[in-house]
């Protein structure tokens, strides 16, 4: 599992717990791995898009213009299925090994 | 709001490397962010990375590729023949194959024309600087038809006997060098504008390039060494075709504009 499966995991899973704005999703991640850059999270997000896991709307902000939101779509969900458990195979993996 | 420095430098390397509705739709979603985050370049370098790498991300290779593919074919129809004029400098020894002129005009106006009407936008207004530039060039390609009308005409030939003919005609030269030159910076920025802006900046280089061979076809006829200019009707074939480039490259740019 590559550092981009993990940060479209991440993604993934934040859009499970409801839509999102892009800049929330950014800072969230951003906050979440420093090292990571925000255009590359941006990048993964536009290639989600691009697979039909994710979908975006005009949604309203408020006081603010209208907002770019991102929702998961069904595809986007076995995608997250997929994802995770890969990413639990790879933690028991370690746990194997004796990584703590 | 006045667009910040990175947003401006995004836009323009977007718009270069990615196709223009995904240049549109990325360039949309920075100035959403740049809006709620209104930094310092360096400060949302750091964070999003210089406008080059953010892009760089976004970028496909084939898509990329099959743009940088056509560029290069495009900029070679107006380097090559502007090449060659450079390398005989400054003896003209060799003879150009003046047929050899089309190849360039056709592919530069059914390439370009046929890319732009697919992978181009179109603005509701006519870009600043499009029609002044079109008219210069215009202009260039008139005097050099006028200048070929002079060349050929049998009056100069005559006078060519008592002037003098060594310093009139490398003055010439040196203007339709100089035309030559004009219209191949030309033609470069009105590519690159078509890319970065509105397509019809492609009109400037499909006159730019047609100016530039029917310059090159002057020039060469005018350093011919052949004996064929015997005859009363020597300079017919010649003018024909140069009437046929100049129809050509016109009719190009006109598709190009609407």
């Amino acid at each position: 599992m590559l550092k981009k499966d993990l940060l479209e995991l991440c993604l993934l899973q934040l859009l499970e717990g409801g839509d999102r704005y892009g800049y929330e999703l950014l800072r969230q991640l951003h906050a979440a791995f420093p090292d990571t850059q925000e255009s590359t999270v941006y990048a993964i997000l536009r290639g989600l898009c691009r697979q039909g896991h994710t979908e975006h709307y005009r949604g309203e902000s408020s006081g603010g213009p209208a907002r770019k939101y991102y929702r998961l779509t069904c595809a986007g969900q076995v995608r997250r299925e997929e994802l995770l458990t890969q990413w639990r195979m790879l933690c028991a993996a370690l746990v194997q090994m004796g990584v703590k | 709001m006045e667009p910040s420095p990175y947003l401006i430098r995004l836009s323009r390397i977007a718009r270069w490397r990615l196709p223009p509705k995904e240049a549109a739709d990325v360039i949309s979603d920075y100035s959403e962010i740049m809006a709620i985050d209104p930094r310092l370049y360096e400060d949302q370098c750091k964070d999003y990375g210089t406008p080059k790498q953010a892009v760089k991300q976004l970028t496909t290779f084939a898509d990329y590729g099959r743009w940088m593919a056509v560029f290069l074919v495009l900029a070679a129809c107006l380097a090559a023949p502007a090449a060659w004029l450079l390398l005989q400098f400054p003896h003209f020894q060799f003879e150009l194959p003046r047929e050899a002129l089309f190849l360039p005009l056709l592919l530069g106006v059914i390439l370009s024309l046929v890319w732009f009407r697919y992978e181009g936008e179109r603005s509701r207004e006519l870009p600043i600087g499009l029609v002044p530039q079109l008219l210069l060039l215009l202009a260039l390609g008139v005097c050099v038809m006028f200048l070929a009308g002079i060349c050929f005409s049998p009056a100069l030939l005559e006078l060519s006997g008592t002037a003098s003919p060594g310093s009139a005609g490398f003055a010439v030269h040196l203007l339709l060098c100089g035309v030559c030159a004009l219209c191949v910076l030309a033609g470069m920025a009105g590519l690159v504008r078509a890319r970065l802006g509105d397509r019809r900046w492609v009109g400037v280089y499909l006159l730019g390039l047609t100016v530039l061979l029917n310059t090159l076809f002057l020039l060469s006829v005018l350093h011919n060494m052949a004996l064929d200019i015997a005859g009363d009707t020597w300079w017919v074939p010649y003018a024909q075709r140069m009437g046929l480039l100049a129809a050509a490259g016109v009719i190009g740019t006109g598709v190009a504009l609407c």
